[in-house]
């Protein structure tokens, strides 16, 4: 029966709704909304830090504090608290476990862009050295002779530009998330060099010159 | 007294996760031009495309097989549509 069945969500008689909204059933989403940002006032009460606050229970933004929080329920019973002083105690160190990892991968990610930053500038003209380090896109020429603007990015980031360099077609084309972006830069750019067809052949384009910039290709 | 010959070195660097990762060769060694070989041929058959560049990176060209002398060769996944 499907009153039973919620009733062994709530874990006893009640219903879901009035839980969730800590109020009858008759609540509405006003009321839902105060209970999860735990401020007991009314919907009109929407910023997103303030609901931040509650949920790692403190200002930090730490990934260690969102863990913590999410085992703490303000004003009300402690999970943490009905747990063994040796669980408690295991419970801190996985949580600063993984904001060590969340910190070892990010100080990855800022080395290798750093690496594959150098790897790009050593393959840069000394115009387009100054226009990568003023705009953080750089002008290339393909091998049929087009031009092209090519952003810091992965997608969406490859113009073909006309004489006065505004952008008149758009390429989504890329080598993958897992490389930095400095390293997609300077793919795209060997590629409009050395291998301009198979690129083409391989984006999605756009033109810019036409109402509601329609797709005129997708990639093969 | 004849000076000592000058040691070309030759570079393959091959996009990726760590921003790049090079791999250094002398023409005279053989071991080492193997080694370089052997990640090309490797990569080439996961789909990576090989441009052999000059240091500027000026001038260069789609390379389908190893090349010993060439300057530089950057590997790169292939391209895909986004």
């Amino acid at each position: 029966m499907a009153g039973e069945d919620l009733a062994g969500w709530a874990g006893q008689t009640t219903p879901v709704w009035p839980l969730w909204t800590g109020s009858t059933a008759s609540a509405t989403a006003d009321l839902a909304w105060a209970n999860w940002s735990s401020l007991g006032t009314t919907g009109s009460v929407t910023t997103a830090s303030e609901v931040w606050q509650t949920w790692t229970y403190e200002t930090g933004t730490g990934v260690s504090s969102a863990w913590y929080a999410w085992v703490v329920t303000p004003g009300g019973a402690s999970l943490i608290e009905q747990c063994t002083p040796v669980e408690q105690e295991m419970i801190r160190h996985v949580a600063e476990d993984v904001a060590r990892r969340v910190d070892a991968g990010r100080q990855r990610a800022e080395a290798a862009q750093q690496k594959a930053e150098q790897l790009l500038r050593e393959h840069l003209t000394p115009e387009q050295e100054r226009a990568w380090q003023e705009n953080r896109a750089i002008f290339v020429t393909g091998q049929s002779g087009k031009r092209y603007q090519i952003k810091e990015g992965h997608t969406h980031n490859v113009f073909e530009v006309d004489e006065a360099g505004r952008p008149v077609r758009e390429f989504c084309v890329h080598v993958g998330f897992h490389v930095p972006k400095a390293d997609n830069v300077l793919a795209q750019k060997l590629a409009l060099q050395f291998n301009e067809a198979e690129l083409l052949r391989r984006a999605n384009w756009w033109d810019l010159s036409q109402p509601g910039r329609p797709l005129v290709h997708r990639g093969q | 007294m004849s000076e000592p010959a000058t040691m070309v070195t030759h570079e393959l660097a091959v996009l990726d996760e760590t921003g790049d990762t090079k791999l250094i060769w002398d023409e005279d060694k053989p071991e080492e031009v193997d080694a370089a070989k052997a990640m090309f041929e490797r990569l080439k058959a996961k789909g990576y495309v090989a441009y052999a560049v000059d240091r500027k990176g000026e001038k260069g060209e789609v390379l389908e097989r190893f090349d010993r002398s060439a300057e530089k060769i950057i590997m790169a996944p292939q391209m895909k549509g986004g």
